[in-house]
């Protein structure tokens, strides 16, 4: 059963008012902050790149103070332990058995701060849950509660110390975007208004199931055949263009459709245009890309590569003839 | 350095292309326009290609430079000082590019730079050079650099001379050149060069095995195909007007002052060479009357040379009197254009003729050769010459006993050709029929040459004479053909012959007499009686069917009827029916308005093709059956309409992308519309269709509104939005190759 016009305006009133409450504290990133939500309705994962100071920490914050349930913050460092984020099970000696006492994963949002700053084994820690939602340890799995979703932070610039994340943990993440610097307007009003409260103190807007029952919604919006495969011939694309090693991944065409469906449903649409197709390609896209040395080298990255394809690939058929 | 080296083979191969239009044109001068016309081409080229101009403005600048350049190197006699063009050359120049081609193979070669004949040269390596080298400078066209040379080489072969096959070794050139381009151009090494050979050798192999199989005995050109202008009625005869010149008042006018002949020269009027029984008439092979530049290559192997000025008294009719085969005419007087315009010769007659008649006062200057006059005694050497002469319909009867009776004794053609005239000029007695003559009756019809024959004493004149010489020296083997014309007479003092005025000549002075092919060429044979007394008429004479001949009306002056073109003011003569001057004044001024209308129509041509197959595309999308169609429809309608205005638009925008670069206010909503349509379930509604056509219309209109007249019909007429046309492919790719560079 697809979606009516009347559930994707109550989607988009609902959405609105999440952007609405985080730009409390994330001044003039309304499109970021889209971004952000149609992952998590999307039940996928954030990955932040940006550099210190931009407001990495506070938007994960105050997305996880939006929706009313647990969250929890995971601080990366290179001696952090697997145990330290999954929990571990500690012998009992009154009651004579291993107790499991979960980790800081177990929460509706894990903000991953600097999530490159931990070793390459900390960081697969999190490849199960990210996938399966649920945690094995000592051979018994313990399943995360719903909704679930971890918001990465990474830093671009201080590369001593860190270890790049690998190309599964990275597919893993459905987006990867960035604040950046505010234009000076924002900046002025952040000033102005830094007596604000900060994202500790924002009110919940929503539930954290009213957010598993707005995923399910957003998986029945309509999806004409002509998207498919206007999608498929971006990711064929990907893995012919000649800068790329590595394309696109068929979790990335699904991620892409997935997040599609969330971002026209946010729009008040009942259906996918090209539109949010093109709007998410790049931040679901370009970090699943594995660039040739040789055009790392001249400078190319997956973003240009993501937007020649977006300008060489015609639109659905129909479009534009 | 090899970049540039490389870009110039293109250039070469065009100007090797046009080598087999040398022979037609045979000057240096139009060496000068073809290297000229390439330069030019390559700096078009290569500033479009530099400046990136489009393909419109690229045909732009070529016709401006092509309208800039055209008259001083095209039509020099039509430039200020040879450098800056007339309007009246412009106004050529424009006529010249419809209408040259046709003159080109049907003005006798070698043309030089006659009228604008040099256009069609300038026109070919222009555009092969603009094309050729642009395709070239365009990585990916590169291999269709090599159409232009091509084409023009073929258009050359084909618009050059019926005879000689020279151009197989240009067109080996040519492809040498585009071979050397495609392994210039293609990869490098072995592999390239086998390459460049397959590209051009499979074709150039395929086209000499085609040859090789279907070798025409004589090339089949343009020049050999299409049918001259000029063609005569065949049922009407000059000589029919004989007696008009020699009796009456006709034989005291003067029909024409000649300057710089001698005593007994002879001035040819017209050759007949074909006899159907009534009358003796130009129609055989002496009929292919084309126009001339001004000089012709004299073909006579022996002769006089002449060289004479003409001018014309009352003499009647378009034949133009020539002393001499051909080698130049000159006209003079204020009429020279007009009358150069129209002046046809047959090569073959050695004759000449002028559309609309000569005037009174008209003059021109004849150099050539003067057939030589063969005496009686002469004829015995001769031998019966190959020219081809039309078999006369019908022998008289008579001819035959006649060269029987009198060439029994002899078995050389030549023998028997001296003793069949000597008869005859013994036989025969001359009059005009004129009063107080012996009646003769006019005419050269069978009956009356049968009537010559058997008539005792044979009486006749120059008509009568001549006919029935050129009709015995058929029969005893000799082409033969009945020249009319005037003779100076044998009396004109050399004062008079050599003054500046000459000496002028009046009807008495035509005479009529025979040209026969011999192994040496044409010779001239007077078989004109001596004027003597006229024994009576024997009593007993079996035919004696007697007419009054002075007051004979002589038959109507044969017109030529001509083709394709207007004559100029008619000087046909008091014989030719005067018409209505209002209506003939009419009928000028509708024809002129009907072909003026038909350019135009031809012109606009192809700017209506594309209004009609837009209105034509704009129905169906609006009348489809289904309603998504329609709003379908209504979007790509939308694109034309932006393209035809200049609005860029990608395939890879997404409608409401389009729609913001449309800035008109139902931009966005006919792409929300046309999404929905698309992209949602269920099928749009009619209204919906409705409303989508609304929007488009309304853009339409908004997009109309600040532009001018002018520039509305440019979107009109725009070629942008027809991107399933070939040109329009061609366009994008080119514009595509453009892309990646700087």
């Amino acid at each position: 059963m697809s979606m009516t016009p009347e559930q994707a305006t109550g989607f988009k009133t609902v959405v609105d008012r999440l952007v609405e409450n985080v730009e409390h504290v994330i001044l003039g990133k309304t499109h970021v902050v889209r971004l952000a939500f149609t992952a998590m309705l999307s039940q996928g994962h954030l990955l932040l790149e940006d550099f210190p100071g931009t407001g990495k920490t506070s938007l994960a914050r105050a997305m996880a103070q939006s929706v009313q349930g647990t969250h929890s913050r995971i601080q990366f460092t290179p001696d952090l332990l697997p145990g330290d984020i999954t929990g571990v099970s500690i012998f009992d000696q009154k009651a004579g058995v291993f107790e499991f006492h979960q980790g800081p994963i177990f929460a509706n949002i894990v903000l991953a701060d600097e999530i490159n700053r931990a070793s390459p084994k900390t960081q697969s820690a999190l490849l199960e849950v990210m996938e399966e939602h649920h945690v094995t340890v000592d051979g018994i799995t313990h399943p995360v509660t719903e909704p679930f979703m971890v918001i990465a932070t990474q830093n671009p610039i201080e590369q001593a110390g860190t270890y790049r994340l690998p190309e599964a943990q990275l597919d893993r993440f459905m987006m990867k975007t960035s604040l950046g610097y505010p234009d000076h307007a924002s900046t002025l009003r952040i000033l102005e208004g830094s007596a604000r409260p900060d994202a500790r103190e924002l009110e919940p807007v929503v539930a954290g199931d009213m957010v598993v029952k707005l995923a399910a919604l957003a998986r029945t919006v309509h999806v004409d055949p002509e998207i498919n495969d206007y999608v498929s011939r971006l990711v064929e694309a990907t893995r012919l263009a000649p800068e790329v090693r590595l394309g696109v991944s068929v979790r990335g065409a699904l991620a892409l459709l997935k997040a599609s469906r969330v971002f026209a449903a946010a729009h008040g649409r009942h259906f996918v245009l090209p539109d949010d197709v093109k709007s998410l390609a790049d931040s679901v896209f370009a970090h699943r890309l594995v660039l040739d040395p040789e055009a790392e080298f001249d400078g190319v990255t997956a973003n240009n590569v993501i937007g020649q394809i977006l300008i060489d690939s015609p639109v659905a058929s129909r479009v534009g003839e | 350095m090899k970049a540039i080296l490389r870009q110039t083979i293109i250039p070469l191969a065009v100007i090797a292309s046009v080598a087999p239009l040398w022979p037609v044109y045979g000057t240096v001068w139009a060496g000068i326009v073809v290297l000229v016309g390439v330069a030019v081409g390559t700096a078009i080229a290569v500033v479009a290609w530099v400046r990136r101009w489009s393909l419109l403005t690229t045909a732009l600048v070529t016709l401006a430079v092509f309208f800039l350049l055209g008259v001083p190197l095209a039509i020099p006699g039509k430039a200020f000082f040879g450098v800056l063009p007339t309007p009246d050359g412009l106004l050529t120049l424009a006529s010249a590019i419809v209408l040259s081609w046709k003159q080109l193979v049907t003005v006798v070669t070698p043309v030089a730079s006659y009228e604008a004949l040099l256009v069609p040269a300038f026109v070919l390596t222009l555009v092969a050079a603009v094309s050729g080298v642009s395709l070239a400078l365009r990585p990916q066209h590169r291999a269709l650099a090599a159409v232009p040379p091509i084409v023009s080489l073929g258009l050359a072969i084909w618009l050059g001379p019926v005879r000689g096959f020279e151009s197989i070794a240009v067109a080996a050139v040519v492809f040498v050149l585009l071979v050397l381009w495609f392994a210039a151009s293609g990869p490098r090494g072995a592999r390239g060069v086998l390459r460049a050979l397959g590209v051009v050798a499979v074709p150039l192999l395929a086209a000499l095995v085609l040859v090789s199989l279907f070798t025409p005995a004589q090339r089949s050109v343009w020049r050999g195909l299409v049918e001259q202008p000029f063609v005569l009625q065949a049922d009407t005869s000059p000589l029919a007007e004989y007696r008009a010149y020699v009796t009456g008042d006709g034989a005291n006018e003067v029909i024409l002052n000649a300057a710089g002949l001698t005593a007994g020269s002879r001035i040819t009027l017209v050759t007949l060479d074909r006899y159907n029984g009534v009358v003796y008439s130009v129609g055989g092979t002496a009929a292919d009357f084309t126009r001339i530049p001004g000089t012709v290559p004299v073909d006579s192997q022996q002769g006089l040379e002449v060289d004479s000025r003409i001018t014309i008294g009352t003499i009647r009719g378009p034949w133009v009197p020539l002393p001499a085969e051909l080698g130049s005419i000159a006209f003079t007087g204020s009429g020279a254009n007009s009358l150069t315009n129209n002046f046809f010769y047959s090569s073959l007659a050695d004759t000449g003729a002028v559309m609309g008649g000569l005037r009174a006062g008209d003059g021109y200057r004849v150099t050539g050769v003067a057939h030589p006059l063969i005496s009686l005694n002469n004829l015995s050497g001769l031998t019966p010459g190959t020219a081809a002469v039309p078999v006369p319909a019908v022998v008289p009867d008579g001819i035959e006993a006649y060269v029987t009776r009198n060439s029994e004794n002899a078995t050389a053609p030549g023998d028997r050709l001296r003793n069949v005239f000597s008869a005859l000029l013994s036989d025969g007695y001359v009059s005009n029929g004129g009063v107080g003559e012996t009646p003769s009756r006019s005419g050269h019809g069978a009956e009356r040459i049968t009537q010559l024959f058997t008539q005792v004493p044979m009486v006749g004149d120059g008509e009568q004479y001549a006919t029935a010489a050129a009709l015995l020296a058929r029969q005893v083997g000799f082409p033969a053909r009945v020249v009319m014309g005037l003779v100076v007479p044998a009396d004109a003092s050399a004062a008079a012959t050599s003054s500046e005025a000459g000496i002028a000549l009046s009807g008495a002075s035509m005479t009529a007499w025979i040209e026969i092919s011999t192994t040496d060429g044409w010779v001239a044979v007077d078989p004109n009686p001596e004027i003597r007394p006229i024994p009576d008429r024997l009593p007993d004479a079996p035919t004696t069917v007697s007419r009054p001949q002075s007051g004979a009306e002589p038959p109507p002056v044969d017109v030529p009827r001509v083709q394709g073109d207007t004559p100029p003011d008619s000087a046909g003569g008091e014989l030719t029916p005067v018409a209505d001057p209002l209506a003939g004044m009419l009928v000028t001024i509708a024809a002129t308005g009907a072909t003026i209308l038909l350019l135009l129509g031809l012109l606009a041509s192809p700017f209506l093709t594309i209004v009609a197959v837009k209105a034509r595309r704009r129905a169906r999308r609006r009348t489809a059956d289904l309603a998504l169609d329609r709003v379908d429809g209504a979007w790509t309608e939308f694109i034309d309409s932006a393209r035809d205005h200049g609005i860029v638009l990608s395939d890879s925008s997404t409608r409401r992308e389009m729609a913001k670069r449309v800035p008109q206010e139902r931009s966005v909503a006919l792409a929300k519309l046309a999404d929905r349509a698309q992209f949602a379930p269920g099928m749009p509604t009619d209204a919906q269709a409705e409303e989508a056509w609304r929007s488009v219309d309304q853009v339409r209109e908004g997009l109309d509104a600040p532009l001018t007249k002018w520039r509305r019909l440019r979107a009109r007429v725009s070629f942008a939005s027809m991107r399933g046309s070939v040109l329009g492919r061609v366009k994008d790719r080119i514009q595509a190759a453009r892309r990646p560079r700087g």
